[in-house]
């Protein structure tokens, strides 16, 4: 029997930082474009009533828009080896 | 037809049907915090994530192919069987850990406990290759660096993503409106927990991919290099996809309740930054080929997001319950499935795999019927969990149905 424990620690610190960037940074992010888009449009939770602001709706929108750009590459990345197999697709240069 | 012939079909379908298992098992990992926020009505997300598991089937092949070489060693490097082990009791020993896998599922599924249905297939697996081969059937190397150490890292990961991503998400729209902030974290709610029905499929299906794989390679008709190669062929692909999209369809309310209702009460944002993280742990590693449990990252995350969200209160004795299951999940498929061996061995042949065929029937179908006492739905799954009922009525030797609706 033969366990290697370096590479069982690697892959668990690499699940762990592509799961933070991925699984928690981009809610963050999403959560900082609902923020903008509130400020963007007009009132807060304590009743403030601030001046409507474009550039943070266009802001929130930017976010949104990464947050989607970044769900879909990885999901392609995950799937780059089906997608070379049945399409002969390769997107990532490998 | 040869006996060989027959014994394959029963192992394939058998196979199919803990997929189906596997398929209602795993439901609530993806959509119990949607259906527990309103984000989703009941029916809309179980259809929305059968349709995306099986999508999520033809995503990605490597776990597959984990299955086929790290957990039981029946084949050598050349891709001939191993000595002494003819394709009969191959085929005996998969069909006896798929049984074995089967039964613990059903039995979890009443009790409302979302087990990992990996665990309990692997266990299965695992049991039935020690009655049949012994320990140098099993492999062990594969099965500790792919299955059982990654079981104990990954809820733990997910706790900490998700409880991050949650206190990041609470912190920056503590100002946003309540009303504006529950409907836009439903829209991310919605998206994410698509996301981890993808995930799912790409991570469960594949699982009884490579068992149906594994068979094959035991019957003959399919070798390691040719999967390498080529893929696994479609039918296998289009089969499993199905299946468990058919068993997600059906939705296993229990653990849905559990789930959404039982651990932690969901909020929006939290349901968002746990499929969040849920979703991004499953995908990772199941394109590094880890086979981890969906259930134990869903749970991990869900805890998380109690943990992260200020002023949440967590239901540690639910989590311990859950915790203490996972513990036995290996272990008890394990037994079921070295006892289905014995049994088949005993009887020997075509005829002892039918007996144990039609003794997993009788069973599920037993359990199946004991559920209708207690029904849990679509219609009351998000009934309000009540703590203390749970336990006096545990207490006071019920059947274990009764005291999961704890009304």
């Amino acid at each position: 029997m033969n366990i290697d424990f370096a590479e069982i620690g690697l892959a668990a610190v690499r699940v762990l930082g592509i799961g933070l960037v991925f699984g928690a940074g981009l809610p963050a992010l999403f959560a900082l474009g609902m923020k903008l888009h509130a400020v963007g449009a007009d009132t807060t939770d304590d009743g403030v009533v601030a001046r409507r602001n474009p550039f943070a709706t266009v802001g929130a929108y930017a976010l949104y828009a990464v947050v989607i750009a970044a769900v879909i590459l990885g999901v392609l990345f995950v799937t780059r080896h089906t997608l070379d197999h049945y399409f002969g697709l390769t997107l990532f240069g490998f | 037809m040869s006996g060989e012939l027959l014994i394959l079909i029963l192992v394939v379908v058998t196979a199919i049907a803990f997929d189906f298992t596997n398929g209602f098992h795993d439901t609530g990992n993806a959509m119990a915090t949607s259906i527990a926020t309103g984000a989703l009505k009941p029916k809309v997300a179980v259809s929305i994530s059968a349709v995306l598991n099986l999508i999520g089937a033809f995503l990605s092949v490597e776990v597959a192919t984990t299955i086929t070489r790290d957990v039981l060693m029946i084949q050598t490097d050349t891709g001939d069987l191993v000595a002494g082990l003819n394709p009969q009791t191959a085929m005996m020993i998969i069909f006896a850990g798929l049984v074995g896998g089967i039964l613990w599922n059903i039995l979890t599924w009443l009790l409302g406990l979302p087990s990992s249905s990996s665990h309990a297939l692997f266990g299965g697996l695992i049991g039935a290759g020690l009655a049949g081969i012994g320990f140098a059937g099993v492999n062990w190397g594969g099965i500790a660096s792919k299955i059982i150490v990654p079981a104990f890292f990954s809820p733990v990961i997910a706790c900490l993503i998700a409880a991050i991503g949650t206190w990041c998400v609470y912190r920056l729209t503590r100002r946003v409106a309540t009303k504006r902030r529950e409907t836009g974290f439903r829209w991310g709610q919605i998206g994410t927990a698509s996301l981890v029905s993808l995930a799912h499929g790409t991570g469960d299906a594949q699982k009884t991919m490579g068992v149906i794989a594994l068979a094959l390679i035991a019957h003959g008709s399919l070798t390691t290099t040719s999967i390498e190669e080529h893929g696994l062929p479609v039918w296998i692909i289009f089969v499993c996809g199905l299946a468990i999209a058919l068993g997600t369809y059906l939705g296993g309310w229990r653990i849905i309740r559990t789930l959404g209702k039982g651990l932690v009460e969901i909020e929006s944002p939290q349901g968002m930054a746990a499929e969040a993280s849920s979703a991004a742990i499953i995908l990772t590693s199941s394109s590094m080929g880890m086979a981890l449990s969906t259930t134990h990252v869903a749970t991990g995350s869900i805890l998380g997001s109690g943990v992260g969200r200020p002023g949440a209160t967590v239901r540690w004795g639910v989590a311990g319950r859950m915790a203490s299951a996972w513990l036995i999940t290996m272990p008890a498929a394990g037994i079921v499935g070295a006892l289905c061996f014995f049994l088949e061995h005993a009887i020997g042949g075509i005829v002892g795999a039918l007996v144990v065929f039609a003794l997993l029937v009788a069973a599920a179908l037993y359990m199946y019927l004991h559920s209708r006492r207690q029904k849990v739905d679509a219609s009351n799954v998000n009934a309000d969990w009540d703590d203390g009922t749970a336990a006096k009525r545990s207490d006071s030797a019920t059947t274990p149905a009764e005291t999961q609706l704890g009304e």
